[in-house]
């Protein structure tokens, strides 16, 4: 599960042409890296928890004949014990949240930055129940937002009525659409294909249906 | 069936009101305030909630099971999403540890029952009359609420959400977090100082303590979620526009349900892992491992849960640095709950381990918290969280918290305290059998999302294409396993009731509960044995008798509740419902000011035990410093929503342009001089001096009414230059919803210093009895000094 390296997430009614390929992009690679440390160190954690637990369980299973064991009084704080516990704990998750800080940079900081002259910027408005595209170039008809491959491509996203989630699951980018606020995010592929872009956040009757979609030419 | 067993002892109760109550379980029912019946009836009216949630659930997995199913229509399916959240968050698994906590937390700390008998069976009975003011709302005109149970802003504004169905929800939120918070301070109040002697707070048994801190969570959440819903029922009716502004708005929402949201998470784990703690300490017959740290290790996962909540906003545009402090605080809140699975687990070292029912679902329970926790530290990423919000992995890791972790330990408390509750044993094999369903129904549920990580929450179908069937189908399958098997539960709780008699203390505990006779110092609460007494569980029947008598009957608290959740209903139904249920509340306060009055609801005085920190402190003052506790949050965060509403507004009216600074000052000075004739009226009394008290509270009285005057005269002055239909603007809205809650608590203020005059003056206080001056005095300078704080910022800023 930790190796998991591919999303199988369409959401349209068009086949993905990258559903077998690996995607390279920096959002998602980045993502994926981090993802796969945190199922190792989720995957490790959870095997020493559970298993002292069920081993604890079952090596002082009571034993037929052998009478209630003793209710021992509340002892001495097991200080060294409970240290221990927290500082491996702390130590864990500070490498995991100094992983995270480090991807978090890949996402907050495109290449040659946000006012990029080079990158393509669109504007990303949602609506019930449905994604618009606007750019000087004219990358988008309705529900489709076409980009070259390669390109830094720069969304600014927002909402005109209900709070909306713009994501393109494959690249793993995601904002939060909310009218009057505007949110930004990159990406940038480099390979061609096609792919969804969904609504993930309850915007009424028609959420499951705001789907538009991505082609990377 | 339940309540047989006491039949014949109702007619040794006290006054009903003023009529003496014949036998009839019903009416007993109805109108009990012993903590143990309260307990029943909360354990009883949560499950019938879960069963109507888990409907819904089942139509939700029926829906998903295959692609592109036409079972559910999308409104049904958000209709159904947004009740299963809320019902199960909210109406069950909470009022499920509360059940608990009134049956239990008396016994565990050797008390007569709770600290006030009736606020008990007011906060019942307001959690049932919401519960069914939440359910009705599924038939107004456009249906129950279906904006998710996080209720986002601005799909629940009036634009977005016609029907009276969301109106009628938030109503049953507000009841129900009035409830909360009436109970809470109850159970606070009665740890703190119903201890017996013996029980320091250090010692207190495992699942006392956890609901301890669990209470101090209701206390200061609650508030939160009410001055949400207050703004939220604001602009749906009263046109103003907190939520759908883009100075307040999604964010503002988002900050505010949050607050209250995180919290409630641990509201609903903690009670049950306090119960896990107890089982695993007896069913491995060794003491809690790690106590202190254990202690303490809970009360820093309750400072932490307030400051996480921005975990659920890392997409919405926060800022960098505070997305990085909410990942750090959310992944040291799993450090303290290290602590705790090293407690749980230590427990068992060198024990003696019975795998009975109660000890599966408790070791079942931690299993799947760690699995549950870890893939909350996934969420507690600030990267990681861009691809997973919203997402199925989302829903199996709250899954694996809440239904897992807290529903398997609270049914674990079920099976560990039937033989308590009963007096019978229930099927050991049903039991188990209930146990196996369940882990694997849940884990084939809930385990295949965890790799649905991009599928977005609460669609109502997906195409074949994306991939999404096989794991949909598995944890359908999972659900057509989980939800069936807890009607073993059920039916073993009801076969218990004819099951064979257990013993005293079954388990060998040795949790006051289940101890009593002279080894104990203080056995008072710990020897009444349970509804299904004088079963032979060598209980005398005289002191089983004396505990009935600490609670006699009263008809008070339905009709109060009765009325405020009609009136609360009649939000969404108009203004005819508001005043019938506004007539039937004041009949419910008259009445219990009546009974009050003519001292008919007296408790026995409980002899004094343990009351560390307060051994100084009258109860009801504590209570009342409980209560201002609560409401500190609830203006705490209406001001903080009136300033980030400030700093967010691009073009605020300069002061004076608004309000007129004049008017503001004379009013205040108003106000500070009525606290210090409410203050002089309490010197008074001390003194022995009735006719000082009647005299400077008539002076309060009336000061309070010219403060509500000028206020009245300010009000009409800005609702006169309001356009009509147009929405309020923001200035005026904050202005008017914070100053009109701050008016409702001096009208309530008014209304009780009415009741204290009349006290008074037919002789109710001396100078050794002024309990009630004192606690009017503590709450109405707490009203004033909101007032210290909303001028400056309303008048002057």
């Amino acid at each position: 599960m930790s190796t998991k390296l591919k999303s199988r997430s369409d959401g349209t009614d068009v086949s993905s042409e990258a559903g077998l390929l690996a995607i390279s992009a920096p959002t998602a690679d980045t993502w994926q890296s981090l993802y796969n440390l945190y199922w190792v160190l989720a995957v490790a954690a959870g095997t020493i928890t559970i298993g002292a637990l069920v081993f604890f369980a079952t090596k002082f299973r009571a034993r037929p004949g052998s009478g209630p064991a003793q209710h021992g009084e509340d002892g001495k704080i097991p200080i060294r014990t409970v240290l221990i516990i927290v500082i491996v704990m702390a130590s864990v998750l500070a490498g995991a949240g100094y992983a995270s800080f480090h991807a978090i940079g890949v996402y907050n900081n495109p290449p040659n930055g946000w006012n990029d002259p080079n990158a393509l910027h669109v504007n990303v408005t949602g609506q019930r129940f449905s994604w618009s595209f606007n750019c000087t170039s004219g990358c988008g008809v309705p529900a489709i937002l076409t980009v070259p491959h390669n390109k830094i491509v720069i969304l600014n996203i927002t909402s005109i009525d209900v709070f909306h989630s713009f994501g393109i699951p494959d690249l793993r980018v995601k904002a939060d659409a909310i009218p009057g606020k505007y949110n930004l995010i990159w990406f940038q592929v480099s390979t061609t294909g096609t792919f969804p872009i969904l609504c993930y956040e309850l915007c009424g009757a028609g959420h499951a249906f705001m789907r538009a979609k991505l082609v990377v030419t | 069936m339940w309540g047989r067993a006491r039949f014949h002892e109702s007619k040794a109760r006290g006054h009903l009101g003023g009529w003496s109550l014949n036998t009839g379980w019903l009416k007993r029912w109805l109108f009990t305030t012993n903590h143990k019946e309260v307990g029943i009836l909360y354990l009883v009216t949560s499950f019938y909630f879960a069963f109507l949630a888990g409907i819904l659930a089942f139509l939700m997995r029926t829906q998903l099971a295959f692609p592109s199913e036409t079972f559910l229509q999308p409104p049904q399916y958000n209709e159904a999403v947004t009740m299963h959240g809320l019902i199960m968050v909210l109406w069950f698994l909470s009022p499920l540890g509360i059940a608990f906590a009134n049956y239990f937390v008396p016994l565990q700390i050797g008390a007569a029952d709770v600290a006030f008998a009736r606020l008990n069976a007011t906060s019942y009975w307001m959690y049932v009359f919401s519960g069914i003011t939440a359910f009705a709302s599924f038939f107004v005109p456009g249906g129950s609420p279906a904006s998710g149970w996080t209720n986002y802003s601005p799909l629940t504004s009036l634009q977005f959400s016609p029907g009276s169905g969301e109106t009628l929800g938030a109503a049953a939120l507000i009841v129900l977090a009035a409830s909360n918070t009436v109970g809470t301070v109850n159970i606070l109040v009665t740890i703190l100082w119903h201890r017996a002697r013996g029980v320091s707070f250090v010692k207190l048994p495992m699942f006392t303590m956890f609901t301890f801190w669990t209470m101090l969570q209701f206390l200061w959440a609650f508030p939160s979620l009410i001055a949400g819903l207050i703004m939220l029922e604001a602009d749906r009716l009263l046109g103003t526009s907190f939520f759908t502004s883009s100075a307040g708005g999604s964010i503002l929402w988002d900050h505010v349900w949050w607050f209250f949201g995180h919290p409630e998470v641990y509201i609903v784990l903690l009670p049950a892992f306090g119960i896990v703690a107890g089982i695993i300490a007896t069913f491995s017959g060794r003491p809690v491992y790690a106590r202190k740290p254990l202690f303490a290790a809970v009360g820093i996962v309750v400072l932490l849960s307030y400051m996480v909540y921005g975990h659920h906003m890392f997409l919405t545009g926060i800022s960098l640095t505070e997305r990085e402090v909410f990942t750090i605080n959310t992944e040291m809140i799993s450090i303290p709950f290290g602590v705790l699975m090293l407690s749980f687990i230590g427990t068992m070292y060198k024990g003696a381990v019975k795998l009975t029912t109660p000890m599966l679902f408790a070791l079942g329970s931690v299993v799947i918290f760690v699995i549950g926790g870890l893939s909350g530290v996934f969420n507690s990423s600030l990267a990681l969280d861009i691809a997973l919000r919203g997402t199925y992995f989302v829903v199996a890791h709250f899954h694996y918290v809440m239904v897992g972790a807290s529903e398997f330990g609270l049914f674990a408390g079920i099976y560990y305290w039937l033989p308590k509750m009963t007096g019978r044993m229930y099927n050991e094999t049903l039991g188990k059998t209930h146990f196996i369903l369940s882990f694997v129904g849940f884990n084939l549920i809930f385990f295949p999302m965890f790799f649905l990580e991009d599928m977005p929450r609460r669609i109502v179908t997906y195409l074949a294409s994306t991939g999404w069937g096989p794991a949909n189908f598995v944890a359908t399958v999972g659900a057509f396993i989980f939800i069936p098997s807890q009607l073993l539960l059920v039916y073993n709780m009801g076969m218990t009731l004819r099951g064979p008699r257990a013993p005293m203390n079954p388990w060998n505990s040795t949790d006051r509960e289940w101890v009593s006779g002279p080894s104990m110092p203080h056995p008072v609460g710990a020897s009444s044995h349970g509804i299904g007494n004088g079963l032979g569980n060598g209980v005398s029947h005289a002191t089983s008798e004396s505990a009935h008598e600490a609670s006699p009957l009263s008809t008070r608290p339905i009709i109060l509740c009765l009325g405020f959740a009609v009136s609360m209903a009649g939000l969404a139904f108009g203004l005819p419902v508001i005043i019938i249920g506004l007539v039937i509340l004041a009949g419910g306060v008259f009445g219990w000011a009546w009974d009050d009055y003519r001292g008919r609801f007296r408790l026995p005085e409980e002899e004094e035990g343990e009351r560390w920190p307060f051994s100084k402190v009258p109860k009801d003052k504590l209570a009342m410093w409980t209560f201002l506790g609560s409401e500190a949050v609830l203006f705490g965060v209406l001001l903080g929503s009136y300033a980030f509403i400030r700093v967010n507004f691009p073009y605020w009216p300069t002061p004076g342009v608004l309000h007129d600074i004049n008017f503001g000052t004379i009013d205040t000075l108003i106000v500070i001089t009525s606290s210090l004739t409410a203050y002089l009226g309490l010197q008074s009394i001390k003194t022995g001096n009735r006719r000082g008290l009647i005299g400077w509270l008539g002076a309060t009285l009336l000061l309070g009414i010219i403060s509500l005057g000028v206020k009245g005269t300010e009000w009409y002055g800005l609702i006169t230059n309001l356009v009509p239909g147009s929405p309020i603007g923001l200035p005026v809205s904050s202005y008017l919803v914070m100053t009109g809650i701050h008016g409702a608590h001096v009208l309530a203020g008014l209304l009780i210093m009415i009741y204290l005059m009349i006290r008074a003056a037919t002789g109710g206080f001396s100078a050794e009895h002024y309990g009630s001056v004192e606690n009017f005095n503590l709450y109405w300078s707490f009203v004033n000094c909101v007032w210290l704080v909303v001028f400056p910022l309303f008048y002057l800023l």
